[in-house]
């Protein structure tokens, strides 16, 4: 029972102090003002390729998810055992009477949180704009859920990063240079060797590069769980994305993997 | 003193601890018991802060002992062993958006203290009136306070602080001592690194001197000064019937050499504690030789120096 009340603790106090500095409001509404401008716009997709206004404005709140919420994670949590090193009391913590890594797992519960927050306020209003105009709350769920679930990856991976590296300045370098890897190189990388081999690559080894991005997969998630098979087709992805479950337990990995290590790693700096 | 009173609640032995290139401390023994207050003093990089990190189990000695409460501590401390522990360390921050009792609750729920310690402990540190405001609009000071109303929550036998008085007032610096006071008759043994002397002088029960690794000297501070023989300084001014003549011959009896600061026609004389008493007589007796007579007995200050670098004060 206490190791719950203080996990719960931490992950309170750390959605409070995040409440208070005002990053839920100003990240929320930043990300809400660009989902409004996509739902309204509808990205020029609609008729012109014969695909539904909801499907369309979906796929491009999915690519908004995929370039902002990865940012969103690793800036709101790259500090978050470094920083309490910077404020001294990381050492004033781990003297306390409870198992250190408890610290990072309700860290990374709050965070969690903030982020879920920031988003609930980011997609509310385009989702009420869709849902007034008579689409289903369905699609909005899951592209919430799986919006929350990207970002709890970023955020595992920025504090497996805080608990190796306990210096805000290379930790911020890391944070964007993580997110150009996932978010940008990696799939340049990949159209670049499908470009230089003219396509003679084997799909299977395609598909298992994709394993290796947690965005890659959740950009194959949300089209699978969220657009119908005209958009699919469209998209030239029939037949090509993998099972859900497989999807699901892969970034399940990419979210628990980095935060064990951290824990690990936690535990063992203490010697 | 009941025999388990009187058990140490720390003890150190044979404690060695390096990083990489430096060798920090050699070889520490020392022993804290129950109601003890032990002063950790010693020059910047001594290894004050890596021996109370030891002692929390931040770090993990190379070889040694360390027994808290009579059991011994492996690498890591068990949360039984970290219950017993109130740490302040050297700088802390805390969290600038929570308020004072935020900030205290939140720390209490982390020790699984009792709420009702809360409101005890602010009071106990002065800063009942300030518990409402978020800690970003505290002083340093109050900053201080609110790392020691956190060291005492969950009724701690040890306590572990690393340059408390920092940041304080001589008015916070006064009741911060009296708070001390205050739970060592509780029985809580308190280990304190600290630079200012004067403060310590009369009120801790035992000095810890670190210096190259080891601790160099250890006990209270009376004894210290007494084995030291560290020399009394008298000063006095030439009396209305002075006479330079008198003046050395008492000064060849006592063996005791004199300096003459012309600007404030004051001789100052440097004597060892043996020969004090008898000078003194003789410097008295004789009728006008000298006036306003100032004798500083040898003091921390002095000991500290002398047995730190060899250097003495005059």
């Amino acid at each position: 029972m206490s190791t719950f009340n203080i996990l719960f603790s931490i992950a309170r106090k750390e959605f409070i102090d995040h409440l208070r500095n005002g990053w839920i409001i100003a990240v929320g509404m930043a990300f809400a003002i660009f989902s409004l401008l996509i739902t309204f716009v509808g990205f020029g997709f609609t008729g012109a390729v014969g695909i539904g206004q909801e499907q369309s404005t979906l796929f491009s709140l999915i690519n908004l998810v995929i370039y902002l919420v990865p940012l969103l994670g690793l800036l709101l949590s790259y500090d978050g055992i470094a920083g309490e090193h910077e404020r001294g009391t990381l050492d004033l913590l781990k003297s306390y009477p409870f198992n250190t890594p408890l610290l990072l797992y309700g860290k990374w519960l709050g965070l969690f949180m903030v982020l879920a927050t920031t988003l609930i306020v980011g997609l509310t209003a385009p989702a009420a704009v869709s849902i007034y105009s008579g689409h289903t709350l369905q699609a909005w769920t899951l592209l919430l859920i799986t919006s929350v679930w990207l970002g709890a990856v970023f955020i595992s991976i920025a504090i497996l990063f805080s608990v190796l590296i306990l210096d805000r300045g290379k930790l911020i370098a890391i944070a964007i240079g993580v997110w150009l890897l996932f978010v940008v190189l990696f799939d340049l990388s990949v159209i670049g060797i499908l470009v230089s081999t003219e396509g003679d690559v084997p799909m299977n080894l395609v598909n298992l590069l994709f394993y290796l991005n947690p965005t890659a997969l959740y950009r194959l998630l949300s089209i699978d769980l969220m657009m119908d098979e005209a958009m699919i087709q469209q998209l030239g992805l029939m037949g090509q994305i993998p099972p859900t479950p497989t999807l699901i337990a892969a970034i399940t990995a990419w979210t628990i993997i980095p935060t064990t290590i951290a824990g690990w790693c936690i535990r063992t700096s203490e010697k | 003193m009941s025999s388990s009173q009187s058990a140490p609640i720390l003890s150190l032995s044979k404690v060695r601890k390096s990083f990489p290139g430096k060798e920090v401390l050699k070889s520490i023994d020392l022993q804290i018991a129950a109601g003890e207050l032990v002063a950790l003093v010693g020059n910047n990089g001594q290894g004050k802060t890596t021996l109370m990190k030891l002692v929390l189990g931040l770090l993990a000695p190379d070889e040694g002992k360390i027994l808290i409460h009579g059991e011994a501590a492996t690498s890591s401390r068990t949360t039984e062993q970290k219950a017993l522990f109130g740490y302040l360390p050297e700088t802390t921050a805390f969290y600038p958006n929570l308020t004072g009792q935020e900030t205290l609750r939140y720390l209490s729920s982390l020790k699984q203290g009792a709420p009702s310690r809360i409101d005890e402990v602010f009071a106990i540190v002065g800063l009942e009136d300030a518990k409402q405001y978020r800690v970003k609009t505290y002083s340093k000071g109050m900053k201080q306070r609110l790392g020691l109303a956190q060291a005492l929550l969950g009724n701690p036998k040890l306590l572990l602080l690393d340059e408390p008085t920092n940041g304080l007032d001589p008015s916070g610096i006064h009741e911060f001592y009296q708070i001390l006071s205050r739970l060592k008759t509780e029985g809580v043994a308190i280990l304190m690194s600290s630079h200012l002397l004067a403060e310590i002088e009369s009120r801790a029960d035992a000095l810890a001197l670190l210096k190259g690794g080891v601790i160099s000297a250890h006990g209270s501070i009376d004894e210290l000064i007494g084995t030291a023989e560290l020399p009394s300084i008298i000063r006095f001014q030439k009396g209305q019937k002075f006479n330079l003549k008198t003046l050395d011959q008492i000064l060849k009896q006592h063996t005791v050499e004199k300096k003459y600061i012309e600007h404030s026609e004051t001789f100052v004389l440097t004597c060892q504690p043996t020969n004090k008493q008898a000078l003194l007589l003789a410097l008295l007796s004789t009728d006008g030789l000298i006036n306003k007579l100032i004798v500083n007995d040898p003091g921390l200050e002095q000991l500290f120096l002398q047995l730190n670098s060899g250097l003495e004060i005059t």
